[in-house]
């Protein structure tokens, strides 16, 4: 009867222990994740593609999961910014970039010239950077 | 008795137990909670120093091109924190995105072995208080403009223009834009005579002949324009760019006299090298080592020689002499001639804008060939009286 006490008392612990560390990476990881849009340009008028460069800065590879530009009066929305599954668990479309690393993201919005455009990432964690221009 | 003596044990035991369970329990979940605090309290530490160090980094970019006409932006740390340039980034009108100059650049720093530009690898360390010029292969079009971006590890992003935009133009006439890359103090404006023999040294390097100052050259009386005089100006570099300026051997002051309706002379005083004061006497180098203005330091330049004179470092003209006696330059009139005379007096200033730091190898290697500045400076006037 003890030893099956100690047992089950020692495996609801190693799992609450093992839920709170996962649980803590997650926070830490999304806490730590810090990505940016450097640069963006574009051509064409009426647009006919946006280049935008992405830094990361964090310690970890972010995943990239969406990219939406748009005005007051268009939006561009792109959920597979790779173009095809890289394997990515849970993330199969999702852009990696490297700790330290930049990266470019050419896309064709099809959308008209005029006012100003947002460029919003958002990643995996949730967290989203944007960079503001104006054409 | 034996009976209760054994109930009584039994009752102890079960006590315990169940204190030695609750203590157990206790301790799992104090672990747990306490490694889950403790852990996520680190962490954010760890992001927030991160965010202040970002906050405090600061990075001043001035963009310019080189003689060839690349590229190149200097940044200079001006905050608290050592700055890892990660990439380079510029936007450039041709292009329809912003070309990544990262594994591309060459970079001059102060602390570099090598004085010159050499390939770098990124990231590229610049402490506080210290700079580095970073040249990129992107050669400059006319009439185009170019931003330039550096990213930090940090994920800072510091830019600049080139050429400059419009206002930091403005900010920059202010201060120099509208006289030229030189600031002439006018209260310096002193004036010498000669002398030598005890006290005046003739080795070394020097020529035997010491300038003796003798106040503001504002007016100077007309029986001291019969022999020779010396001039001397302060001059602060306010390069916008903070290029540093070398001045070759044919710089120089000149005066325009007139008396009455009349010109009466133009008389150029050529800029001389010189050792340090001592005994109010201060000794001319018998050949000409070009003078260095850094950006915002300014220098008393001296200006005394006939002639020009023959560099002991750099290019050098056929026609340029070691300075000596017979180079010491005089207003040109004479006594009863001077007196009551106006002259109108300008500094022509000549030789090269380079990127700082100047080595003494760079001035060896100059030519009059890669002359990039020159500048015609109208200063002050004197009254002979």
């Amino acid at each position: 009867m003890l030893a099956l006490t100690v047992s089950l008392g020692l495996y609801v612990w190693s799992w609450a222990a093992g839920q709170a560390g996962r649980s803590e990476g997650t926070l830490a990881s999304s806490s730590a994740e810090r990505f940016m849009i450097v640069d963006v340009t574009y051509n064409g008028k009426p647009i006919k593609s946006v280049t935008l460069w992405v830094y990361n800065a964090g310690s970890s590879p972010v995943l990239l999961e969406e990219l939406t530009f748009g005005n007051q009066t268009a939006s561009y929305t792109n959920t597979t910014l790779t173009d095809s599954a890289n394997g990515v668990q849970g993330c199969p479309y999702c852009l990696s970039v490297a700790s330290q690393g930049l990266v470019k993201i050419s896309f064709d919005p099809q959308m008209g010239l005029g006012g100003v455009y947002v460029a919003t990432l958002v990643s995996s964690y949730g967290n989203t950077a944007s960079y503001t221009t104006e054409s | 008795m034996s009976t209760m003596i054994t109930r009584f044990r039994r009752r102890r035991r079960r006590a315990i137990s169940a204190v030695m369970g609750a203590l157990m329990f206790f301790a799992m979940m104090f672990t747990v909670g306490f490694s889950y605090i403790y852990t996520s309290e680190h962490d954010i530490m760890s992001v927030q120093s991160g965010q202040r160090s970002a906050q405090l980094e600061k990075l001043e970019l001035n963009g310019l091109t080189n003689i060839s006409g690349y590229l190149q932006v200097n940044v200079n740390n001006t905050g608290s924190v050592v700055s890892e340039i990660r990439a380079v980034l510029v936007d450039t009108p041709s292009e329809q995105s912003a070309i990544d100059y990262t594994s591309s650049m060459f970079a001059k720093q102060p602390n570099a072995r090598s004085p010159s530009y050499t390939k770098v690898n990124f990231p590229i360390a610049v402490p506080p208080g210290e700079w580095v010029s970073l040249q990129t292969n992107l050669k400059y079009a006319s009439g185009q403009v170019y931003v330039v971006k550096l990213v930090t590890a940090y994920g800072n992003v510091f830019a600049t223009d080139y050429p400059p935009t419009a206002t930091s133009l403005a900010a920059q006439a202010l201060s120099s834009g509208a006289i030229g890359d030189l600031y002439l103090k006018f209260s310096s404006y002193t004036y010498y005579t000669f002398a030598s023999g005890p006290g005046c040294p003739s080795s070394g390097g020097y020529s035997g002949v010491c300038l003796v100052p003798q106040g503001q050259g504002f007016a100077i009386p007309a029986s001291l324009a019969s022999g020779s005089l010396a001039f001397s100006i302060t001059l602060t570099d306010l390069n916008p760019s903070e290029k540093t300026i070398v001045l070759d051997q044919f710089s120089l002051i000149y005066q325009t006299s007139f008396y009455g309706a009349q010109h009466t002379n133009t008389i150029p005083w050529y800029i001389v090298s010189n050792g340090t004061e001592s005994n109010g006497l201060i000794p001319i180098d018998t050949e000409y080592t070009p003078i260095v203005l850094k950006y915002d330091v300014p220098v008393t330049v001296f200006f005394a020689s006939s002639s020009c004179i023959v560099a002991a470092t750099g290019p050098s003209e056929t026609g340029c002499k070691p300075f000596g006696l017979t180079l010491e330059q005089s207003p040109g009139c004479s006594n009863s001639g001077c007196a009551g005379s106006e002259a109108t007096v300008f500094i022509l200033s000549n030789g090269w804008e380079l990127v700082p730091p100047v080595t003494s190898q760079e001035i060896a290697d100059l030519s009059y060939s890669t002359a990039n500045y020159g500048q015609n400076s109208p200063f002050v006037s004197t009254l002979y009286y």
